[in-house]
């Protein structure tokens, strides 16, 4: 690819125009973090869930990890552009079949981020939209009215403008680190304690299921890597934009969960967050900046969470239509609307999943912070814990057939990381009560995290039959759109469009 | 002036707008890549450029002869400018910069379509309604009437087919034909040579990237 720098071209020129440079990349990614959702929503939903303080400790830690984790996935982010970064890399680096099951799980966990969202809108919008709007609405109606026009908006493929979702973010980013000045400035008893850092607040019995709330805030950094096709310089811009994006949500989170337990004390915040839930952030903010600021804080929350939740059916619509177009899914979910270009079955599916969650919690009267926002949101986050110790396998096992990388980035830090991220999914699945808040003897421990095993044996499954039925697909599975013309080389498949041509029509 | 018949990038663009009032039948990106696509088709089609299906890239071929009309010799002026052969990807986003609108300004030159401002007056864009709703809906309703009675396909008929299947026309361009009759343009398409085939595969990749591209 080293191009040298002789006559200048004027296509080259006239495209590098639109091209994406690292600051917006980096911006990009941290619209897809949600911040204020994260510090507002998971953290005291997180302490109150779990009754464990070591949430900034699990963020230090996690923060480590993924910055080594980074090492392996941007030598592959250089490699391999598709904007399924996770399972276009366990295909090639595993093999096919780990390639499908991947391809379905991060399915399931964008589905669930992205459905979680319509508890947090409905548990904290409806107290605030009704005394503000003088209406009787309960949450599940706010949620309703969120998902029409989510629907409606995932159709007609309107989203935020890159520009105003910058903006926005930066407000919330701004926000978080306002409140976290303030909280510490008034810490409790009178004196600043860091305790919530040490490894003994950490390493208590359930720790793993901070390991999965940290991951949870963490989503979101790895689609910097998305974004290589459109990047400057792919072998440099995203690989930037993932370390700074990965390095400023750990120093946010960790400061901000920690600021929490510095304005209760660390003996309180447990407490705190069971009693006041979602609205612990901004009643801390009232008592220590005034009213006014905890207003602000609401009203950034709902739009950091509607804008969330387009950006996530976004995502998971266009998903599901990438994989229709590479045959892995049913081509018909490789349809788009003509006028608008919108990924039609991709959006519809995330919409019919969404109407029915919402229905489903609202006629169990479960709660929608705790058992639709906190579970469904962990649990996704839960499976791209999965999805990064397979990435980290499959850098291993890329770099080995194919070599061209030294020994730091192709096995040492991949294989750090494999083992990190391994015991954390053990350890999750071991502690999934304490995630859940529920006794150790119920179903929901199991429920949850088995979900992904048949999700995971039902991909393998049909990568058989894909195998066995439809070879030339089975062979190009994990090379994205791209995939009928075979344009990339890197499983040494030969662009060959003609046997697929008859799937035009 | 009036050509004896409108070149494939012209009846493409015909296809994708509204016969009736102009507006697009397509998303702006997909139409961008479409009529990209038709137009390196067409120089395909006069053997200004060859198509290698291996490397899936564009190779300038018979440079000394003048292309057929004046859109074609300054796409062709644009090839021949490059010092490096470059991928149809880059092609295709390449000239789906401007495309849409050196085809519109073709049709305005023989007479098919006059431009037309719409809009509030801080969002005015420029609409191309045809001049005569029948000659626009012509080449749609040629390729139903010979699909649904399954008589020899043209070249340029099949590959424009293909070229709408690929962006995302096939719903318009083929509502009201049987299930023989788009079994019949199927097996048609099969059968268009390698290079073109390829062309088109590309161009419909290209729309699925556009459609992941996150950014609006």
């Amino acid at each position: 690819m080293d191009k040298k720098p002789h006559a200048a071209s004027n296509v080259a020129a006239a495209l590098a125009h639109d091209r994406l440079g690292t600051t917006r990349i980096t911006q990009f990614a941290l619209s897809a973090a949600a911040t204020l959702t994260v510090v507002a929503g998971v953290f005291p939903t997180g302490y109150a869930v779990t009754g464990i303080t070591g949430i900034p400790a699990a963020f230090v830690l996690l923060g480590i990890v993924l910055i080594v984790f980074c090492v392996g996935y941007n030598a592959m982010s250089r490699r391999i552009s598709n904007a399924g970064a996770f399972y276009a890399y366990i295909a090639q680096g595993v093999s096919r079949p780990a390639g499908v099951a991947a391809a379905w799980i991060a399915m399931l966990c964008y589905n669930l981020l992205q459905v979680g969202l319509y508890g947090i809108f409905g548990g904290l919008g409806a107290p605030l939209l009704n005394s503000a709007l003088h209406t009787n609405l309960p949450w599940w109606g706010w949620s309703l009215i969120a998902w029409a026009i989510v629907a409606v908006l995932g159709l007609a493929q309107v989203e935020f403008n890159g520009s105003v979702l910058g903006l926005l973010m930066l407000a919330e980013v701004m926000l978080i680190l306002v409140y976290f000045g303030a909280f510490v400035s008034h810490p409790s008893g009178g004196h600043v304690t860091a305790t919530t850092f040490l490894p003994s607040h950490l390493f208590v019995s359930g720790w793993g299921s901070l390991l999965v709330i940290a991951v949870t805030g963490f989503v979101g950094f790895e689609s910097a890597a998305f974004y290589s096709e459109e990047a400057k310089d792919s072998h440099r811009t995203v690989p930037v934009a993932t370390y700074v994006v990965v390095g400023l949500i750990a120093l946010l989170y960790c400061l901000s969960s920690w600021a929490m337990t510095v304005v209760t004390g660390p003996d309180h915040i447990v407490a705190q967050s069971q009693r006041q839930g979602g609205d612990l952030v901004f009643n801390l903010a009232a008592q220590t900046l005034g009213a006014a600021w905890s207003t602000v804080g609401h009203v950034l929350l709902l739009t950091s969470v509607f804008a969330a939740m387009i950006s996530y059916h976004a995502s998971a619509s266009r998903y599901v239509f990438s994989l229709g177009r590479e045959g892995v899914l049913p081509s018909v979910f490789g349809r788009t609307l003509p006028r608008t270009g919108a990924p039609l079955w991709g959006s519809l599916t995330q919409t019919v999943i969404g109407f029915a969650v919402i229905v489903g919690y609202a006629s169990a009267h479960l709660d929608p912070m705790v058992n639709l926002f906190f579970w469904l949101g962990t649990t996704g986050g839960f499976g791209v814990l999965v999805l990064l110790a397979a990435t980290s396998a499959a850098v291993i096992g890329y770099f080995r057939r194919r070599g061209g990388e030294n020994v730091w980035r192709s096995v040492i830090a991949p294989f750090l990381t494999l083992l990190a991220l391994a015991a954390a999914v053990v350890l999750s699945v071991a502690n999934f009560a304490t995630l859940l808040g529920v006794d150790s003897h119920s179903a929901a421990r199991w429920a949850f995290p088995a979900a992904y095993l048949v999700i995971a044996f039902g991909g393998v499954l049909w990568a058989t039959v894909l195998r066995i039925r439809r070879p030339e697909v089975y062979q190009r599975i994990g090379l994205g759109v791209t995939a009928e013309t075979g344009r990339s080389t890197a499983l040494g498949t030969e662009g060959d469009s003609f046997d697929r041509a008859g799937s035009l029509l | 002036m009036r050509p004896a018949s409108l070149w494939l990038a012209d009846e493409y663009f015909l296809i994708a707008h509204r016969d009736y009032d102009g507006r697009p039948r397509l998303n702006s990106s997909a139409l961008a890549l479409g009529i990209a696509g038709a137009l390196l088709i067409e120089l395909a089609l006069h053997r200004k450029i060859r198509i290698n299906p291996q490397q899936l890239e564009l190779i300038v071929a018979n440079p000394d002869q003048p292309p057929p009309d004046a859109t074609a010799h300054a796409i062709m002026d644009q090839l021949i400018a490059e010092p490096e052969i470059m991928s149809i990807s880059t092609w295709l986003q390449f000239l789906g910069q401007t495309g849409t609108q050196r085809v519109a300004d073709r049709l305005i030159r023989s007479g098919v379509v006059r431009p037309q401002l719409t809009g509030p007056p801080w969002r005015r864009t420029v609409l191309h309604p045809p001049l005569d709703a029948n000659e626009a809906i012509l080449p749609a309703v040629r390729i139903r009437g010979v699909a649904s009675r399954q008589e020899p396909v043209e070249l340029s008929d099949a590959l424009l087919t293909g070229l709408a299947a690929a962006t995302g026309l096939d719903s318009f361009l083929l509502q009201d034909l049987d299930a023989d009759g788009r079994q019949f343009l199927r097996e048609v398409i099969a059968q268009l040579p390698r290079p073109l085939m390829c062309l088109i595969a590309e161009t419909k990749a290209a729309v699925g990237a556009a459609v992941l591209a996150r950014r609006r």
